[in-house]
């Protein structure tokens, strides 16, 4: 057998994969020959450095270090279900504050602007009513309109 | 307790079958992610990994399926992800090994000799199982780094037995070229 050929089936030699034949010729070929004896060599302590990186021994910190990341898992998922579950009645809560907040402006709005326009009862104080709230002449003219109608009501 | 028993037990929330289970599968989960990342501090946290994926989906497992299966297939895909993930900060990683090695080589002013050839000898054959392609390199990874034969290896890879007969031929052959090729320049 020549080196080139060797050098194809040493992996495999070294890994205990050829036949009966094969094996005996790499085998005779080694013996003789430095080189692909050196090669051989090589492949033989690859396969004992796989070997010896093997871990043959339990790690006694692994389950406790396990369990403890678990138990954060299951710590957050509780928690998780403690906010869904309580959801509904954030919701509900602040659902009754929009509506309670929006109806208690409602009313301030309301009585304030009646408490302003109370006040007005003829041409010269609507002028000033009309200034504070920029309304425009069509408006006055009809508040005058209305003012003429009531006297010539009371007439 | 039979496989069968065992995962009723977890599915009823039995934490002591749950300890059962990592401790019988924990030394050939943590042989088959160091195999992928030969690192054993990284092999550990992928393997605490894969028994949190266990414990969050064992009631979606079907029985169908050998339980060392579906842990070591669960084995492989973490490792793999954690290469992926890894390989985005390769750059970083490399910038800090660049100053790490700096700081080695000024505090170690004895080197043992030996133990420096059995490093580098390691680091070459890491690099060439690295550089195999994806597929040769769980098979090759099952095979040696956890013994496992050609027929569970095709289960866990849901290919062939000839298929992995296939692949591991050519992770061998790759490797052999690849060993031969820094030798020879050496």
């Amino acid at each position: 057998m020549k080196c080139k050929e060797v050098n194809k089936e040493l992996i495999f030699y070294t890994d205990n994969n050829l036949s009966k034949e094969k094996k005996q010729a790499i085998e005779n070929h080694l013996k003789t020959c430095a080189h692909c004896r050196n090669l051989y060599n090589v492949f033989k302590e690859s396969f004992e450095i796989i070997e010896k990186e093997k871990i043959k021994e339990l790690d006694s910190f692994f389950y406790s270090h396990l369990s403890e990341k678990i138990n954060q898992i299951e710590n957050k998922k509780e928690k998780v279900i403690w906010l869904k579950s309580k959801q509904v009645y954030f919701q509900a809560i602040a659902a009754s504050l929009i509506i309670f907040l929006s109806i208690y402006s409602g009313i301030f709005l309301g009585t304030t602007n009646l408490d302003k326009s109370a006040n007005y009862t003829n041409s010269e104080d609507y002028e000033l009513f009309a200034e504070s709230y920029n309304l425009n002449q069509n408006t006055k003219s009809t508040y005058e309109m209305s003012l003429l109608e009531i006297e010539e009501k009371n007439k | 307790m039979d496989d069968n028993q065992l995962i009723k037990n977890i599915q009823n929330k039995d934490s002591k079958a749950f300890q059962t289970l990592v401790e019988r599968h924990q030394t050939k989960v943590i042989n088959i992610c160091n195999g992928f990342v030969h690192n054993k501090d990284d092999a550990q946290d992928i393997a605490q990994e894969v028994f949190i994926e266990i414990y969050k989906s064992i009631d979606k497992f079907r029985s169908e399926a050998k339980l060392s299966t579906w842990i070591y297939r669960i084995s492989v895909n973490k490792s793999l992800n954690f290469i992926r993930d890894n390989k985005k900060n390769k750059w970083l990683q490399s910038l800090d090994l660049l100053f790490v090695s700096d700081k080695n080589i000024n505090n170690n002013s004895f080197i043992d000799e030996d133990k420096l050839e059995e490093e580098e000898k390691t680091k070459i054959i890491h690099q060439a199982l690295n550089s195999l392609a994806e597929n040769q390199k769980i098979a090759f990874t099952l095979n040696k780094y956890e013994d496992l034969s050609y027929k569970e290896i095709s289960e866990i890879m849901k290919i062939s037995i000839s298929s992995v007969e296939s692949l591991m031929f050519r992770a061998k052959k790759n490797l052999q070229k690849k060993l031969i090729n820094y030798y020879q320049k050496k």
